[in-house]
């Protein structure tokens, strides 16, 4: 579960950001909102990226506001660059078990087991510079995967994907949110991309959420009219 | 071809010409009778064998110390003082290296602040600075900042989530550099490495100052005293031939790595990074890094500050150094940023983008804008110096000439500050000048001047520091009555004068610091 209460950072160039939201555990939320509008500072409160001034974020029952990245319960995926391109597939997935990962024994198991839920068996030794975008963001999901942490958040993670990679990455995710009963947060600029994905929308409007809501109804009714401008929606429908 | 590629055309033919003439010269100096011999001779021997071990050593403790000040540097972007600290990373890159001579004596020297302290504490030690021990402290001085800097922004340089990515995974310590830091890093080394050994084997002041003799010479220094001391054309010339080969190997080492390392700014904004605690062995890299490059600069003006500065401002000979080396440093400096803006006004409009014409021009480019680091200021001196022998006006001339090595010297840095601020504006304002026919003459006047007049301003205060505090080509035409702030120096220190050289190379430091802070300033507003 997550919770944000009053969870607030301020920048000196790009305003301040406020945020309160809830998700309860095992749910899927779809963050959209305009360009600067605080989405993906969102995830990176929640990630710990970036620190709070005030306010409060608690993850699977505990305040985690000061806690760093790696203490937190969090696995994450980014648009791009999730892999270091000196390290194999294997090494880039193991570092997801321990920082100390050597490929042997039950870790290297694990990772050939990780790779095989996401379609990439065989593809330890490869480099990440010989995948394409879809097998890299599934290298990025594999060790999400073995990190077993119960909150998964992925920031625009189609956008580097072609239209054919991005259903079968949805229809990916979708399967395992499902199967492991991981909380997910995922921010797109493409809302029908979440359609499949997130039985909630959340729309983030001025550095807040302005609102939250089933994703059918959001998109087809916007209950608030900068998600319909947003959504391009004629505001007699508002 | 238009007709707006024809000044950088003729900037770079002249330069060119400029670069063969003095080559040529020095060939001619040589003649039939260049002394192949020496080249087998102990002489030589030792000035080969201690080029290169200094440079070899020079690169080796800069790497080493500058590898863990990056390292700090990149993991803790938030502590107070590290932007103060980073600066002061660019700053010995401008700092005249004989400025920097007399803080290194005041801290490193026999009656220095360290032998002074080790004596206090009861170790009967004088610490001498002169030979190779010396000029690796000045080479580590001037090369582990700019070490540190490159790796610092070649970490900032890498997409922020790689990091985040790190932290995510808690990699930190040690796993964090093996896994991630050195990696990237290591990558870049061989650059990096490069980039100082060309430094180090072309490296004149501060051998000249430090090495302490013969036996601790390198060829720039040779060739200096073969043309002033001993005046052996011949001997210069093969030496010049034997500097040119070796600066040569490496320059080509470089290229094949994809030329020098830039130093720009980073990706990551600080204000994004986490605060981490910094560990004892971060405070004690940082506190020694700050220690080691604080310490001459302080010492420098306390120095300064015992020179009798009653007589000193009394002396004709000050004023008129200052006036020969504002007069040279303002020439050059102009010279080398309007030189930049034809050259980068034909690279980006003169040419159609697949032309042939555009690959040879961009050739030459390539080569003006950086063969000062393949041929040294005092090589070019050194051409020019045989070549002007009995000319009229010597004085003049030799003003003339200091002005070009020096505009030629600052061209590579001054190009690399105007051409992303040339390149950007290029990018926004080509379009629209050309739908409404700003052309030529104008479109300088309507948009190239009020865009670009803070970009270029910086670029004319880093030529400006760079030329001031130049000693190279200027010693040598010091025979011409041309007496720079620099060459003032050096004649001070020959004469046994130290305080008097201290508080002039105190005045040289206080004027370079100005402009640095000046340009550094313009640079925030630019960006």
């Amino acid at each position: 579960m997550i919770r944000l209460t009053m969870a607030t950072r301020r920048f000196s160039q790009e305003g301040t950001f406020r945020f309160d939201l809830e998700v309860g555990e095992g749910q899927s939320l779809g963050v959209i909102g305009a360009s600067g509008a605080g989405k993906s500072t969102l995830l990176q409160m929640i990630a710990g990226f970036v620190e709070l001034d005030s306010g409060t974020i608690e993850l699977a029952g505990q305040d985690r506001s000061a806690s760093a990245p790696a203490e937190r319960p969090i696995s994450m995926v980014f648009q791009s660059n999730n892999l270091f391109d000196h390290l194999d597939v294997a090494t880039n997935v193991g570092l997801g078990i321990s920082p100390r990962f050597r490929k042997a024994g039950e870790p290297m198991e694990k990772v050939r087991d990780a790779l095989s839920q996401v379609g990439l068996s065989g593809f330890e030794d490869r480099r990440p510079t010989s995948l394409s975008g879809g097998e890299a963001q599934r290298v990025a999901l594999a060790r999400a995967l073995v990190r077993s942490k119960p909150i998964l958040l992925l920031d625009e993670p189609f956008a580097a994907l072609g239209p054919s990679m991005r259903s079968d990455f949805t229809a990916l995710l979708s399967v395992m949110q499902k199967e492991r009963g991981m909380t997910m947060l995922t921010v797109s600029h493409a809302p029908t991309e979440l359609h499949g994905l997130c039985e909630q929308l959340a729309f983030v409007f001025d550095g807040k959420i302005a609102v939250v809501g089933n994703t059918d109804a959001m998109l087809s009714d916007p209950p608030h009219p900068a998600l319909a401008d947003y959504l391009g929606v004629s505001a007699d429908r508002v | 071809m238009r007709a707006s590629a024809l000044p950088g055309i003729a900037v770079i033919a002249g330069f060119g010409a400029f670069i063969a003439l003095a080559l040529l010269a020095l060939m001619m100096a040589g003649g039939s009778s260049l002394p192949l011999d020496r080249l087998a001779s102990p002489y030589t021997r030792s000035l080969l064998a201690f080029t290169l071990t200094q440079s070899f050593f020079s690169v080796l403790l800069s790497i080493l110390g500058a590898l863990p000040l990056a390292v700090v540097l990149h993991r803790h972007q938030r502590f107070l003082g590290r932007a103060a600290l980073v600066r002061l990373l660019a700053l010995p890159l401008a700092l005249p290296p004989l400025v920097a001579v007399f803080g290194l004596l005041d801290v490193w020297g026999r009656s220095g602040l360290v032998s002074t302290v080790l004596q206090a504490l009861g170790f009967d030690v004088r610490l001498d600075v002169f030979g190779l021990q010396g000029v690796l402290l000045a080479h580590v001085f001037f090369n582990l900042p700019l070490a540190a800097r490159l790796m610092l922004t070649h970490l900032e340089r890498q997409p922020a989530t790689t990091f985040r990515l790190a932290d995510q995974l808690g990699l930190d310590g040690w796993s964090r550099f093996i896994r991630l830091e050195w990696p990237l890093l290591r990558a870049h080394l061989p650059g990096v490495a490069g980039l100082i050994m060309m430094l180090c084997i072309g490296s004149f002041t501060l051998v000249l100052t430090l090495g302490g003799g013969p036996s601790s010479s390198t060829f720039e220094v040779a060739i200096y005293q073969a043309l002033r001391f001993d005046f052996d054309p011949a001997l210069a010339a093969l030496y010049t031939l034997v500097q040119l080969m070796l600066a040569g190997t490496v320059l080509i080492f470089l290229t094949r790595l994809g030329g020098a390392p830039e130093d720009r700014a980073g990706a990551l904004a600080a204000s994004e990074a986490r605060a981490r605690p910094l560990l004892l062995w971060g405070r004690l890299v940082l506190g020694v890094a700050i220690l080691f490059l604080v310490a001459p600069l302080a010492a420098l003006v306390v120095g300064g500050l015992f020179a009798e500065w009653g007589r000193l401002f009394g002396m004709t000979r000050l004023w008129a150094a200052i006036g020969t080396s504002l007069i040279i440093a303002a020439s050059a400096a102009l010279l080398a940023t309007l030189a930049s803006y034809a050259m980068l006004v034909a690279r980006l409009r003169g040419f159609r983008v697949t032309s042939r014409a555009l690959r040879f021009y961009e050739a030459g480019y390539g080569m003006v804008g950086s063969v000062v680091l393949a041929v040294p200021p005092l090589v070019l001196g050194a051409g020019w110096f045989l070549a002007m022998r009995g000319w009229p006006a010597p004085s003049l001339i030799a003003a003339c000439l200091v002005v070009l090595v020096n505009a030629l010297m600052a061209l590579p840095f001054v190009l690399r500050i105007m051409s992303p601020a040339f390149e950007a504006s290029e990018r926004r304002y080509s379009d629209l000048s050309a739908s409404v026919g700003l052309t030529g003459m104008n479109r300088f006047l309507r948009v190239d001047a009020p865009v670009l007049a803070k970009p270029f301003a910086v670029a004319l205060a880093f030529a400006l520091v760079l030329s001031v505090g130049d000693l190279g080509a200027a010693a040598l035409f010091g025979a011409y009555d041309l007496v720079t702030l620099p060459v003032l120096i050096l004649n001070l220190m020959g004469s046994y004068r130290t305080d008097d050289a201290a508080g002039v190379a105190l005045l040289l430091g206080l004027f370079v610091f100005a402009l640095i802070a000046l340009a550094e300033r313009t640079h925030k507003v630019i960006g």
